[in-house]
C-alpha cells in the first residue's frame, strides 16, 4: 500500500465509474472514501479496482471510527446488501446478504418458531459480516456449537474482487474447508457477501434451569461433565462482583434446554445427577438473567475476552477465587471441546492479573496463525484487506 | 540429484528395510483403490505411472528428512494411507515418492476426562475402534474401509462414518493436528498447537489430500459407548415419504446413529424385501437381477457372468425395468443411548413414522445391514470377474434438492449405466446420495471410455444442482475437473496456501486445483 498515494478525487471518480456518483462519497473527518454497493457484483468490482490500485477497503461497521490509514481508503457501507435471499423451513436454512441486521433476522426467526441458536447480547444489533468475522460477538452452547459452525455455506470477495463460494451442502469432502478461513480470518482472507445459515425449530418444549455454585472449583468440573453429556443448547457461569449480584448468588450457572415433549422432564433430571451436589438448585428471577449483562459491567479496555483450554481455566479459577476474593466479574461460555469463552474484568489488575493468564490461547495455534498470515499476504499482496482487523482492534 | 537415484537417498536416510523399489511394491502403489485400477486389470494392464520408490517412515523426524530431501531436489511426494480411496488421490500421474505412513500407527495419549485421544496417522481405524471400545469409548467414526484405511487418510480426504448422523465425520471429530511441511517445518494445529478445533489451518489441512502438509498426529474427540444398540427398518410407498420422514426425523432433537434409505431397486437388491412375502415374488422374478446383490459384497448367488455382462450392456432398458419394479423403499434406522433413551427415541421415530406413512418392518433389516456393514471396501467385488465395473459416486445436497438430485442424476447416467442409490449421512439440512453404477462393455479400452463417460454426465448433473460432487470420497482425479464449479475462487485461496507450503509443489502435484503457471517445478495442475 505504501509508496502508491491515490488522492481523494481521484478515488472519488473511480468508485463512481463503478457504482453510481450518489453513493459515493468522500469522508470529511477522515481519509477515505464512502462507497455504497447496492449488489454483490458491485463489491466485487469495487474490490478488483482496489486490488489493481493498492487501495486498502474497509467495511463500515463497529470499529471503523477508530481506523486510522496514512493513505486514502475505500470505505464500503454493506447496509444495502440487506435482503433475506431465500428461507428453507424444510431444509432449516435461510440465506441472507451480508448487511442484514443480524437481531432483526433472528426477530424474523422468531416470528416462525426458529432460531440462530447463537445469541447477541442485549444491544448488539451487528451487521451479518461483523457478526461472523468478529472473534468476540456471540453466546452460544454445547448442542448447536459456535456462529461458525452455523454457517452452511456462503460466497465472500477475496482480497483480488473475484467472489469465492462454496456449495450449499451439508457436508463435504471437496478440498479444504476454505470458508472457515475466511470466517476465522477476521476479514483478511474476504469479507462475507451471502451467507446460508442452519435454523432449528424451536421445540414445544423448553426450559432454563439455575443453579449456585458453592464450590466454583468443584462445581466447573461437574459443569464440564454436564455439558459433554446432556448438551445443553446454552450454558453460561457466572461470577458477579459483590456489590452488584443482587438476587445472584456469588457463582451461579444457567442451562438451557430444547427437547421434545416427553424428553425435557428425564434432560433435567440428568443435568442434577451429573452436577450432583456441586450445584445447588437456586431460584434466579427471570428479571435477574435478563440483566445479568448490567450485572456483570464488563466495559471496554478494562475487560478481557479469551477461549481457554480446560486446564487453563482450572488455573485461572483458582487464582481467581484465592487472591481475587469475590472482586472480579467472570462470565464463562461455551464449554465445547473442553475450552470456554471467558470474559473477564478486575478493578485491581495489579493484584489479580488477569491479563496475563488469558490471551495465552485463541482460534488459531501459533503455528497456524503464522502461515495464515503468511497465506493472507500471498493472497493479498496489495494489502486490501489488511486493515480490517483494526475494526476489532489488535 | 537424477530422480531415479531417490530410493538410494531414501535409504541412506531411513535404513533399507524402510524403502521399496521392488516391482510388486511399485505396482502396487501406483493405484488405490480407483475403478480405473480395475479396469485396466481387465486388460491385464496396471496404471501407467509408477512411482520411484516406497518408504515407510516411522517417526516424525524420518518424514521431515524425507520431506526436506524431496523439497530440494524436488521430487514428488505422496502421502499415502492405506490406498482404500476411491478416487485415486494417491496415484501419481509422475513418477514420485510414495510415502506410506502406516508404520507410524501409535496411539499417543488418551484421556477419558477430556474426551480425547491422539494418533499417529497410520492407525487403522479398526484398531483405534478396538483399542477404545476396550476403554468405554469410540470416536464414532465407522467408514465402511474401517479394516483397510488409516486416520491419516480420513482427515486428508474429510472421510464419514456409517455412524455420521450421530456423531459426525471426521471434521467434526478432529481437534487438532500435527503436519510437516515440505520444507522441513513441523507444525502443531488446533488443540495440539494451544489453539482451538476452529484453527482455520486445521480446516485446511482437513481435506488437502496430501496436497500440502503430511499429516503425521491427530487429536480426535471420543465419546462413551452408549450401553445399548438397536435397529428398525421402514417401508415406505415412496421416495418422497422415506424422504420426507428422514428429514423429520432429523429435524427433531434425536439425533439416531444410523439413517440409510436404499430406493426400491437398491433395497430390492439388499435384499430387505426377502422378509416379506411380496419381496420374495420380486427376488424370484428378478433372479438374473439379484446377482447383482456381488455390488453390495453380499455374494450371496452364483454369477452368471454371461447373463450379467447382457444385462449391463444395455443399462437403458435394466434401467426401466428396475422403474417399474413393484419395490418399495426401505429406511433403515439404528439408535444408541441407554435402555431408556433407545425406548424413548423409538416411540418418537416411529411416531413421525407412521406420519409419513411407513410401515414398520421391525429390526430385521437393521441388523442385516448391521451385520454386513463392512462387507463392500475389504473384499473385491465378483462383478469385475464377470468382464464388468461398478463404482460409487457419493454427493450431497439439501432437502429441498435431494430427489431433484437424485432424479437428474438417474436421468443423466441411466442411459450409459445401470444405477441405483441410498441415502445415507443424515444431517438436520440434507443427506448424501451415494450412487452405485455398472457398466459393460467387451473390451477394456470400450469400458474406460463408457466408466468416463458415466462420471462425466453424472457429475456435470451434480454441479448443475445446489450440491457437492463430494461428500466423504474426497477428489482425487476423478472428480477435480468439477471442483472449480463446486468451490469457484477455492484455487485462489489454494494457490496462496501452496506458495507458502509448498512453493516447489512437490506435494501429491497435480491434485485438487490447477496452480497458477508461474507457480512450482513446472505449474503442475489438474
Amino acid at each position: 500500500m505504501a509508496g502508491n498515494p491515490i488522492s481523494p478525487a481521484r478515488l472519488r471518480r473511480e468508485a463512481s465509474r463503478l457504482i453510481p456518483a450518489h453513493r459515493v462519497s468522500p469522508s470529511e473527518s477522515g481519509r477515505y472514501v464512502s462507497v455504497v454497493p447496492d449488489t454483490p457484483q458491485e463489491v466485487s468490482q469495487i474490490v478488483a479496482w482496489a486490488s489493481r490500485e493498492g487501495v486498502a477497503v474497509i467495511p463500515a461497521g463497529v470499529g471503523s471510527e477508530k481506523v486510522r490509514l496514512d493513505d486514502w481508503y475505500l470505505r464500503m457501507d454493506l447496509h444495502r446488501l440487506s435482503s433475506i435471499i431465500d428461507y428453507s423451513p424444510d431444509s432449516g436454512l435461510v440465506c441472507v446478504q451480508a448487511g442484514t441486521h443480524v437481531q432483526d433476522m433472528v426477530d424474523w426467526l422468531l416470528e416462525k418458531d426458529r432460531s440462530l441458536a447463537v445469541w447477541l447480547d442485549a444491544g448488539e444489533n451487528p451487521e451479518m459480516w461483523e457478526f461472523l468475522l468478529s472473534p468476540e460477538m456471540g453466546r452460544f452452547g454445547p448442542r448447536f456449537g459456535c456462529k461458525w459452525d452455523q454457517v452452511f455455506s456462503m460466497s465472500a470477495v477475496l482480497p483480488s474482487g473475484r467472489v469465492f463460494r462454496n456449495s450449499p451442502a451439508p457436508a463435504r469432502a471437496a478440498g479444504p474447508d476454505f470458508a472457515a478461513g475466511i470466517l476465522l480470518s477476521r476479514g483478511r482472507l474476504g469479507i462475507p457477501l451471502e451467507v446460508t445459515l442452519r435454523v432449528r425449530r424451536i421445540p414445544n418444549r423448553r426450559t432454563q434451569l439455575t443453579f449456585a455454585l458453592p464450590d466454583p472449583l468443584a462445581g466447573i468440573e461437574r459443569v464440564w461433565a454436564m455439558a459433554q453429556d446432556v448438551n445443553p443448547v446454552f450454558l453460561e457461569v457466572g461470577f458477579a462482583p459483590r456489590e452488584r449480584r443482587s438476587k445472584l448468588p456469588p457463582a451461579f450457572l444457567v442451562v438451557e434446554l430444547w427437547e421434545e415433549t416427553r424428553g425435557l422432564g428425564i434432560t433435567r433430571e440428568q443435568v442434577r445427577k451429573v452436577l450432583g451436589d456441586a450445584a445447588v438448585p437456586a431460584e434466579i428471577p427471570v428479571e435477574a438473567l435478563l440483566r445479568l449483562h448490567e450485572t456483570y459491567g464488563f466495559r471496554k479496555g478494562t475487560t478481557s475476552r479469551a477461549t481457554v483450554e480446560r486446564a487453563t481455566l482450572n488455573d485461572l479459577l483458582a487464582h481467581m477465587v484465592t487472591s481475587c476474593q469475590g472482586r472480579f466479574r467472570l462470565r464463562l461460555r461455551g464449554f465445547l471441546d473442553n475450552q470456554v469463552s471467558i470474559t473477564a474484568s478486575t478493578p485491581e489488575v495489579q493484584s489479580c492479573p488477569i491479563p496475563n493468564l488469558l490471551g495465552t490461547t485463541s482460534y488459531s495455534s501459533r503455528d497456524g496463525s503464522d502461515v495464515f498470515d503468511q497465506v493472507c499476504r500471498a493472497l493479498d499482496p496489495g494489502s486490501v484487506f489488511a486493515q480490517v482487523p483494526l475494526l476489532w482492534g489488535p | 540429484m537424477v530422480h531415479t537415484r531417490a530410493a538410494d537417498e531414501l535409504r541412506k536416510l531411513l535404513g533399507s528395510e524402510l524403502v521399496s523399489e521392488a516391482e510388486q511394491d511399485l505396482v502396487s502403489y501406483s493405484a488405490d483403490m480407483l475403478a480405473k485400477g480395475q479396469i485396466l486389470k481387465l486388460g491385464k494392464e496396471v496404471m501407467p505411472v509408477r512411482p520411484l520408490a516406497v518408504c515407510f517412515p516411522e517417526t516424525v523426524e524420518d518424514v521431515r528428512r524425507v520431506l526436506a530431501l524431496c523439497h530440494q531436489e524436488r521430487i514428488p511426494v505422496i502421502p499415502y494411507g492405506a490406498g482404500s480411496g476411491v478416487c485415486g488421490a494417491t496415484v501419481p500421474e509422475e513418477p514420485a515418492v510414495i510415502l506410506d505412513t502406516k508404520r507410524m500407527c501409535g496411539i499417543l495419549s488418551f484421556s477419558p476426562k477430556e474426551r480425547t485421544v491422539t494418533v499417529e496417522p497410520g492407525v487403522i481405524g479398526e484398531r483405534l475402534e478396538e483399542y477404545l471400545g476396550a476403554r468405554g469409548f469410540t470416536t464414532g467414526h465407522f467408514p465402511s474401509s474401517i479394516f483397510c484405511s488409516t486416520v491419516g487418510g480420513y482427515v486428508a480426504c474429510r472421510s464419514a462414518g456409517q455412524f455420521s448422523s450421530r456423531y459426525g465425520k471426521i471434521e467434526d471429530m478432529t481437534l487438532g493436528l500435527e503436519a510437516v511441511a515440505p520444507g522441513g517445518r513441523t507444525f502443531r494445529l488446533g488443540t495440539l498447537g494451544n489453539g482451538n478445533r476452529r484453527d482455520p489451518m486445521v480446516a485446511t489441512i482437513l481435506g488437502s489430500e496430501g496436497t500440502l502438509v503430511v499429516i503425521t498426529k491427530i487429536c480426535l474427540r471420543v465419546q462413551p459407548v452408549p450401553s445399548h444398540m438397536d435397529f428398525r427398518g421402514l417401508a415406505f410407498p415412496g421416495m418422497e415419504e422415506a424422504v420426507q420422514c428422514m428429514r423429520r426425523i432429523m429435524q427433531t432433537p434425536l439425533r439416531p446413529t444410523v439413517m440409510r434409505m436404499y430406493d426400491p431397486l437398491d433395497s430390492l437388491i439388499a435384499g430387505h424385501h426377502t422378509t416379506t412375502a411380496a419381496g420374495k415374488d420380486i427376488n424370484r422374478a428378478v433372479a438374473e437381477l439379484s446377482g447383482l446383490k456381488a455390488l453390495l459384497g453380499s455374494a450371496v448367488l452364483d454369477l452368471n457372468h454371461a447373463g450379467l455382462a447382457a444385462l449391463l450392456y444395455k443399462p437403458g432398458l435394466l434401467n426401466r425395468v428396475a422403474e417399474i419394479l413393484p419395490s418399495r423403499p426401505i429406511l433403515v434406522i439404528g439408535v444408541q443411548g441407554s435402555r431408556t433413551a433407545v425406548s424413548r427415541q423409538w416411540d418418537k421415530i416411529l411416531e413421525v413414522g407412521v406420519r409419513s406413512h411407513g410401515e414398520d418392518l421391525g429390526p430385521e433389516p437393521g441388523w442385516a445391514w448391521y451385520n454386513r456393514r463392512y462387507s463392500v471396501s475389504h473384499k473385491q467385488t465378483k462383478v469385475y470377474a464377470a468382464g464388468a465395473f461398478v463404482d460409487t459416486m457419493e454427493v450431497a445436497t439439501t432437502w429441498d434438492h435431494v430427489l431433484p438430485l437424485y432424479k437428474a442424476v438417474l436421468k443423466a447416467m441411466g442411459p450409459l449405466v445401470f444405477v441405483m442409490a441410498h441415502f445415507s449421512h443424515a444431517y438436520p439440512e440434507g443427506c448424501s446420495i451415494y450412487f452405485t453404477f455398472a457398466g459393460y462393455r467387451p473390451s477394456m479400452q470400450s469400458s474406460l471410455k463408457l466408466h468416463h463417460q458415466a462420471w462425466k454426465a453424472g457429475l456435470n448433473a451434480v454441479s448443475r444442482m445446489p450440491a457437492t460432487i463430494s461428500h466423504h470420497h474426497g477428489i482425487g482425479l476423478v472428480k477435480r475437473a468439477w471442483l472449480d464449479r463446486e468451490s469457484p475462487g477455492g484455487g485462489e485461496i489454494f494457490n496462496a496456501f501452496k506458495k507458502v507450503l509448498d512453493p516447489g509443489n512437490i506435494m501429491n502435484p497435480g491434485k485438487l486445483y490447477k496452480l497458477d503457471t508461474a507457480q512450482g517445478r513446472s505449474g503442475h495442475g489438474g
